[in-house]
């Protein structure tokens, strides 16, 4: 008799949902053991007594007979705003034109012209409320390795040592010197221009079509000999969560702020982290986050706008993680510690919650290559010897479609850029976190940055030329960017009133601690 | 809902493919064949007629958006659209619950007030009990809610109950029992039984 108590299958069994062999079993256990017979006498009565009476509780609700025409009108209205794209890149590219106009002439009259990004549905957004007044934490002498990163309103922080965009660096003299000359007959007009910073102008315009200002000045400028040369920082959001310990509040912030550290805000939801931004410019769920709200259903990866008016659950389970957006589909790919065993496995899912699949592959922190169909993550072999990044197709079987590119046992937080191979990573081969790239066939190995401090989840800008990155140089934790081809450095903010990950964070420590090395930043042109 | 009928499926296969490729006339179809099941899901899950009728909307625009990603081989179409409509119920509730906390009851979006009616009105019950019951399914946990929504109030199998929940049908089977146990518990203690409540119903 392998069946000893058959409780589970009792349901089933009314149902006649069980095979014959299964049921023969069912049944002869029945005979031998009154506990199961009275557990299946008791849920046939709750059936019979219960089911009658619920079936009708609802009554017969019905739909009022205009919803089908007003469904209908919707329908329509999605259908012709599809195909103008959404509404706000009509606005935005008039903006961009004027912008670029506004810039010519800019030019010509030797003014200079501050260039930042647009961010649609800025107005829905929160301003933040920062408290400067409680910048001591409590908790600072917890620094490593689990960080205590503070943030900061730039705007707010005129004794920043880290100049910011506008004050002392990006002066209008060292800016007009690297006008590349292609851009003709207003070097003349350049040299009899007012230098001072404070005389200039300073416009909001929008970049280019995709959204993302390229730097005034060419490559090849970029730290120059002289010091002189700062290229005109990029634009886009960078998205990063901490958490907030405030009695009463103990949760996770989201906040997006562009790289120039201005115009900083608060997703309106609590409680959620890992952020990832969409990179495509029409989706209309464009950022993706964790949800950790205990006891709600469901807990796991939403995708929302950024009002949080809209939002979708697109994975089912708690422990799912660590999103990155496809750049050519509206969908994710995550890593999810939802199988028993605990062991993080790679999925990816639809960004309307439609559809999700198993990859079948174990491994972490997945990131999409610019095709949409590789993808890089971190991983071990089975036997758990050969450990680093790999590289994956999504269309192929797991025995043949992965390869480790990189052995590094401590390599973590892949980013794979959105423009080429190039994959920027975290590791620590001296005990000490820097930033490295490798080429997605393992090849060329660089290290990006070599500093006593810890620098960590890197994320790539759009266009592939900057890299966002976490660091506590200065002791003082902080969002950073890094410009790859030059090693040019900029603070972004400075954070002030959160942790980057709460040591004892409940919701991960049912199985174990939750890390720094967990959370995740995102950049996106939009 | 659950099409045993082979015509009626193959049917539906024709008006899904037209439907797919835009076709208005197999819009109106689709409309017929599952609004109303729909509006009762919503009903059930968040109790509000507005809020149902925005499911409804809801559910026909995303699969519009998402038709070629519809899998027949997968779930039937049925199936496929009572889960976009449960997706839209769980984070239309996960947004309700957010609002209740204070810190983001200050902003400008107010929480939807809880529409407490407790349905249509019904002959067939009187209209007590069925609120006290419509209350104890109300107040049940969200999981064993929808496990009792999808079987009791959209007549749906627990195989197709596990498909949409994509979990296994023996935890479908456990969430039922375990909802008709804890209503029958609640019932009890209003000092009811629901032969009683059976009783009353044909009594009336």
């Amino acid at each position: 008799m392998p069946i000893r108590h058959v409780d589970k299958f009792i349901e089933a069994y009314l149902d006649n949902q069980l095979s014959p062999k299964i049921r023969t079993q069912v049944e002869n256990h029945l005979q031998e053991c009154p506990l199961c017979t009275d557990h299946l006498y008791e849920a046939k009565r709750l059936r019979r007594e219960l089911g009658p009476v619920l079936r009708i509780t609802l009554g017969q609700p019905a739909p009022p007979s205009r919803l089908h025409l007003e469904v209908k009108q919707a329908l329509r209205e999605q259908a012709s705003s599809s195909r103008f794209r959404i509404n706000w890149v009509a606005p935005v590219r008039v903006f961009g034109a004027v912008g670029n106009m506004a810039l010519m002439a800019a030019l010509a009259f030797g003014a200079f012209v501050v260039i930042r990004g647009y961010i649609p549905g800025v107005d829905l957004l929160y301003n933040l409320p920062i408290d400067v007044s409680s910048r001591v934490n409590p908790l600072s002498s917890q620094l490593v390795p689990t960080p205590i990163l503070m943030i900061d309103n730039a705007t707010k922080d005129q004794n920043s040592k880290f100049p910011k965009p506008g004050e002392g660096r990006n002066t209008l003299g060292d800016t007009l010197k690297n006008l590349p000359n292609s851009l003709g007959g207003s070097a003349g007009a350049v040299k009899d221009a007012p230098a001072k910073p404070d005389a200039m102008t300073i416009t909001e315009v929008k970049g280019d079509s995709n959204g993302y200002h390229r730097p005034m000045a060419s490559g090849q400028d970029y730290g120059t000999a002289d010091g002189l040369s700062d290229p005109a920082l990029p634009s886009g959001t960078i998205a990063y969560a901490l958490y907030d310990p405030t009695p009463g509040i103990e949760a996770f912030r989201t906040y997006f702020i562009s790289p120039d550290g201005s115009n900083l805000r608060q997703y309106a939801l609590i409680d959620v982290s890992e952020p990832a931004l969409s990179p495509k410019a029409d989706n209309d769920y464009p950022l993706a986050v964790r949800t950790w709200e205990e006891k709600s259903n469901p807990r796991t990866i939403l995708t929302t706008d950024f009002s949080s008016r809209k939002q979708t659950a697109v994975a089912k389970y708690w422990e799912d993680a660590q999103a990155d957006w496809s750049p050519t589909e509206n969908r994710i790919i995550f890593a999810s510690q939802r199988e028993s065993d605990r062991i993080w496995r790679l999925y990816t899912a639809w960004g309307d919650g439609s559809r999700e699949d198993n990859l079948s592959r174990e491994g972490q922190s997945p990131t999409f290559a610019p095709d949409g169909k590789r993808f890089a993550f971190e991983s071990c072999d089975k036997y758990g010897t050969s450990c680093g990044l790999w590289v994956g197709h999504l269309y192929d079987s797991p025995e043949s479609g992965y390869g480790l590119i990189l052995e590094d046992r401590s390599a973590k937080s892949p980013d794979w850029s959105p423009v080429d191979e190039k994959i920027v990573y975290m590791s620590n081969p001296h005990n000490n976190w820097d930033l490295f790239m490798v080429n997605s066939d393992g090849s060329n190995v660089q290290q990006l940055t070599d500093d006593p401090a810890i620098d960590g989840l890197p994320a790539w800008s759009p266009d592939g030329d900057w890299v966002a990155f976490i660091s506590n140089r200065g002791d003082e934790w902080g969002l950073w960017i890094l410009h790859v081809a030059s090693g040019e450095l900029h603070q972004t903010v400075t954070f002030e009133n959160g942790y980057l990950i709460p040591e004892d964070r409940r919701p991960y420590n049912e199985h174990g601690k939750r890390s720094w090395l967990d959370e995740q930043i995102s950049w996106s042109s939009n | 809902m659950c099409n045993k009928d082979v015509n009626k499926e193959v049917n539906e296969n024709v008006i899904i493919a037209r439907w797919q490729a835009g076709d208005q006339d197999a819009f109106d179809e689709l409309y017929h064949l599952h609004a109303q099941a729909i509006y009762r899901l919503g009903w059930a899950m968040l109790q509000q007629s507005q809020a149902a009728e925005d499911v409804v909307q809801e559910t026909f625009l995303r699969a519009y958006k998402a038709r070629h990603r519809f899998d027949p081989t997968r779930a039937s179409f049925g199936t496929w659209l009572y889960q976009i409509a449960l997706n839209y119920c769980r984070s239309h509730l996960r947004r309700k619950r957010l609002l209740t906390i204070p810190w983001l009851r200050q902003t400008d979006d107010a929480p939807d007030m809880p529409d407490t009616r407790p349905g249509p009105e019904s002959h067939t019950l009187r209209g007590e009990y069925r609120r006290m019951l419509w209350e104890a399914v109300q107040g049940l946990s969200e999981p064993l809610k929808e496990v009792v929504t999808l079987h009791y109030y959209m007549e749906l199998p627990a195989v197709e109950i596990a498909v949409m929940l994509e979990c296994p049908e023996g935890t479908v089977y456990s969430r039922l029992h375990n909802a008709r146990r804890r209503l029958a518990e609640m019932l009890t203690a209003q000092g009811l039984t629901a032969p009683e409540i059976l009783e009353a119903q044909n009594a009336h």
